[in-house]
């Protein structure tokens, strides 16, 4: 087996994973968060990389709100 | 120049009574329309002609001045130093032909019918409020769009299919990571170098005669063609500060698609020429 071969195979399962991941395993953490189950799994997750978004990047600890009215 | 915030309410169960100095509300409203086509992809000509003619048909003159993410409306009766100011930031809610085209409408309405400013408003705010067009049919469309694209290029029916994969895999990505506020270079950088990874398949495995065709029209779903065309027509109408943000803008981000599209090339080991 190629390089390329191998290369394009792990390309694509992480791809798949991830997408998988979002749009099945997502959607049920965010069904679960609504029944309230969400706040066990929360204490149990790992957070090894995370990336943030403009919002966390931007807050300040002591704000009001975390909730700006900005962040549309 | 009077904030947006102003306490201007339609109440359809007082018969469209308006509360309030008429004349800010109007500006508000104005500036609110004017807002949204610009946030949906309209052009500068076509914000300007339509909030002007639903200003006049309200008895108003009117001034608007459209800056790449905001736009200031002036409208006044009589003595233009007594003129009501609005400004507004554009509407984060993405190009959008069907709402462009609908708020459009909504003008000539108010035009044809004579329609009074709280018709208009109450008008305009089902049109804004409509729900968008499903995620899982715009994927659809979009990667049979994008595999016609590859057949249009000269594309077989393999690279066709392999055309359809990878955009259904970029799209779906670039769709969950902007519904998550990640940025949009980002966004275009990720989809594209997916894509063009997932592409390049015909290649790796050597399958169909043309999946050099597959590769090329693989990230083209990406190319911001919208901002483009805005960008032409708003500089041939003078709008130069507008036509440049555009054009820059669209250029911000076929650089990340572009260097997504190399990133896969590279990783694979593709030959650039």
């Amino acid at each position: 087996m190629s390089q390329s071969v191998v290369i394009w195979i792990v390309i694509a399962t992480f791809l798949f994973i991830l997408l998988v991941y979002k749009v099945f395993v997502g959607k049920h953490l965010v069904h679960g968060h609504r029944h309230g189950h969400m706040h066990r799994f929360k204490k149990s997750q790992l957070h090894v990389l995370e990336i943030g978004n403009e919002r966390e990047m931007f807050y300040i600890n002591g704000d009001a709100n975390d909730e700006d009215e900005c962040d549309v | 120049m009077t904030k947006t915030s102003a306490t201007c309410e339609v109440t359809p169960s007082r018969g469209f009574a308006v509360s309030g100095d008429e004349r800010h509300c109007v500006a508000e409203f104005l500036a609110e329309y004017a807002s949204w086509l610009l946030g949906c992809g309209a052009t500068c000509q076509r914000i300007e002609k339509n909030t002007r003619r639903m200003a006049r048909v309200f008895g108003y003159n009117f001034d608007i001045s459209i800056m790449p993410a905001h736009v200031y409306v002036s409208i006044w009766r009589e003595n233009a130093a007594k003129a009501v100011t609005v400004m507004h930031k554009a509407a984060a809610c993405g190009i959008n032909f069907a709402l462009n085209a609908s708020l459009s409408r909504l003008s000539w309405i108010v035009a044809d019918n004579g329609l009074g400013y709280a018709t208009a408003m109450c008008r305009f705010r089902k049109m804004i409020n409509v729900k968008p067009t499903d995620k899982w049919e715009v994927l659809l469309l979009a990667s049979l769009a994008n595999a016609s694209f590859c057949r249009l290029f000269g594309g077989d029916l393999v690279a066709m299919a392999i055309v359809f994969v990878s955009t259904c895999a970029g799209l779906k990505l670039k769709q969950i990571m902007t519904a998550e506020g990640r940025d949009v270079r980002l966004v275009f950088l990720c989809a594209s170098f997916f894509s063009a990874a997932i592409s390049a398949g015909g290649h790796v495995f050597s399958l169909g005669t043309t999946p050099e065709v597959a590769l090329g029209t693989s990230v083209l779903y990406l190319i911001p063609g919208v901002p483009y065309i805005n960008a032409v027509i708003d500089m041939l109408d003078r709008h130069y500060l507008c036509a440049f943000s555009r054009v820059i803008d669209a250029f911000v981000l076929t650089v990340c698609l572009s260097v997504g599209l190399c990133a896969g090339m590279l990783i694979l080991g593709l030959k650039w020429f």
